[in-house]
């Protein structure tokens, strides 16, 4: 309505788009013509709960067609294609002002959560798709065209993990929240919005 | 003779008890099968009686539970899990609208057998949105009967008693209670109902009346309360609908004063509930007026000490008893 040349990006997982909240979105913004790109992340896996278990049609790009919106499939473990797609699907929403559903295959290495033991996919698998991880596949893909040599590989990952204990021992040596705040954030203050 | 179980053995002991006792009964819901449940208490069931019985869904609450209601209709005997009760939400349509009132509405021509058990409260440090305790808010809905196992005997035997109800039926399993361990008889299993509360610490002075996952913590108050003096009579609500007055307040009359711990919010809860009804019925035996604690009004904090700060806890509960008699009882 302000029209604003913006694009809102959703995320979301293969699993969560069995739920009905997916469906009446995907139908409001195909029928409003409204300039979303939906991110479905599809990991096959939704908790224990494998994609053949949870969808009639294991084709999510089928699925969303039939809401009248444009789809774009993408293997999410490579780095290139996935920017490419990306930009092509954001280039379409923004051109069309209509909806695109894009599918980004890609896999989960680790448990759900702490509280996930993982029983309900072979190890063999997670193995499988562990070579097609996206940091060692792009790392390769690089040093064999020559733009990137060992030492600037070696360079970049000691630079991320630097940064990534520098969070840490900030977090660390930070003060824990006091209880006195506990009521902090439920509400907007008076006259701060 | 008798054993050791855990609560959660205990329902598993219970669902496995009603698979076979009846072939229409089957139980489903988000990863109850190759998963094993989500806390674990359907593990071993999918390889025991097999996919149909024990069947996965989509992440579609509001879909299959309204599939339950329908194969309640249907002459089936369903049991629902909905993972926790935060994402009951999304199923609050069918469990509102159709489960509790399709007999009224109806004139009496269908009742709805459905069982639906959902994890509730907080205490394990998973934020907000998967911290909530809403079996208050079902509590509030005529057609709806709610149960609050605290025990693992009352895990143990609630079930079977829900799946012959006739209406439908919520179990709220504390999360914090999977673990908890207790001495059960083999044979056999202590005879239950699911309309009444119990007495689980007899006392004379306060009457401290709790559900679910703070009973553990009420036992514990009582017990500091005992050494000082002030002897606390721990009532456990067990059906949070419909209300056992009458034991709530033969106890209340009895000890002269009543607190009230409840995990959920105190606006607008049972905790509120409950002490309008102690206000209503027993106003004239009150030597003080009736307290409560529940949760701090804030979505529940994910840091530990926050979380800790939100949710009731003992020292809380003891010196809110203790207020009850002023400063030195
Ligand atoms: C409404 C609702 N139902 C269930 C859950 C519990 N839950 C959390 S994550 C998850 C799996 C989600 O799978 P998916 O959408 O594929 O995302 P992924 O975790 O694979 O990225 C489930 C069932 C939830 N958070 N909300």
């Amino acid at each position: 309505m302000r029209q604003r040349q913006a694009l809102t990006a959703c995320f979301f997982g293969e699993g969560a788009m069995a739920e009905g909240a997916f469906h009446e979105a995907a139908n409001l913004a195909a029928l409003w013509q409204l300039p979303v790109l939906y991110c479905c992340e599809n990991n096959l896996y939704a908790m224990g709960t494998a994609l053949a278990r949870s969808e009639s049609q294991t084709d999510l790009c089928v699925k969303a067609a039939s809401y009248d919106m444009a789809t774009v499939r993408v293997d999410g473990m490579d780095v290139v294609a996935v920017h490419e797609a990306v930009q092509g699907a954001a280039q379409q929403v923004r051109a069309t002002g209509r909806p695109v559903f894009l599918e980004l295959q890609t896999y989960r290495f680790r448990a759900h959560s702490m509280f996930d033991p993982d029983l309900y996919r072979d190890k063999a698998e997670v193995e499988a798709w562990k070579t097609r991880g996206p940091i060692h596949t792009f790392t390769a893909r690089l040093k064999a065209q020559g733009s990137l040599t060992e030492e600037e590989f070696l360079a970049l990952d000691a630079a991320a993990q630097a940064e990534v204990d520098a969070a840490v021992a900030f977090a660390e040596a930070g003060n824990w929240e006091p209880v006195a705040d506990l009521l902090r954030d439920v509400y907007t203050p008076q006259g701060s919005a | 003779m008798g054993r050791r179980i855990t609560y959660r053995e205990a329902l598993r002991e219970a669902l496995r008890e009603a698979l076979q006792a009846d072939p229409r009964v089957f139980l489903m819901g988000e990863d109850v099968g190759r998963y094993g449940g989500t806390y674990a208490v359907s593990k071993g069931l999918l390889d025991e009686f097999g996919p149909e019985r024990i069947r996965d869904t989509p992440l579609s609450e509001l879909g299959f539970v309204g599939a339950g209601i329908g194969a309640a209709l249907g002459g089936m005997g369903p049991i629902v899990e909905v993972m926790t009760v935060n994402f009951s939400l999304l199923a609050l349509d069918p469990i509102v609208n159709t489960a509790a009132m399709l007999r009224h509405m109806s004139g009496g021509q269908f009742s709805v057998p459905i069982v639906i058990r959902m994890a509730t409260g907080a205490g394990r440090q998973v934020a907000a949105q998967h911290s909530n305790s809403f079996e208050g808010w079902y509590a509030h809905v005529p057609g709806l009967r709610v149960l609050a196992p605290a025990t693992v005997e009352d895990a143990r035997g609630m079930l079977a008693l829900a799946l012959a109800d006739p209406d439908p039926v919520l179990i709220f399993e504390h999360a914090q209670l999977y673990n908890l361990e207790t001495e059960l008889p083999d044979d056999p299993i202590p005879a239950l109902d699911i309309c009444s509360a119990r007495v689980r610490r007899p006392g004379t002075d306060v009457s401290l009346i709790t559900h679910g996952g703070s009973l553990p913590k009420v036992l514990q108050a009582a017990q500091e309360l005992a050494g000082l003096g002030i002897s606390g009579e721990v009532i456990d609500l067990r059906v949070l609908r419909p209300l056992d007055d009458a034991t709530l307040m033969a106890s209340v009359r009895k000890c002269r004063r009543a607190l009230v711990v409840d995990e959920s919010w105190r606006s607008g809860s049972l905790a509120a509930e409950l002490m309008a009804r102690i206000t209503e019925q027993a106003f004239f035996d009150l030597d003080a007026p009736p307290a409560r604690v529940c949760s701090e009004e804030v979505p529940i904090p994910y840091a530990r000490h926050m979380e800790e700060a939100a949710l009731p806890q003992v020292p809380k509960i003891v010196a809110a008893a203790r207020a009850l008699f002023g400063s030195t009882p």
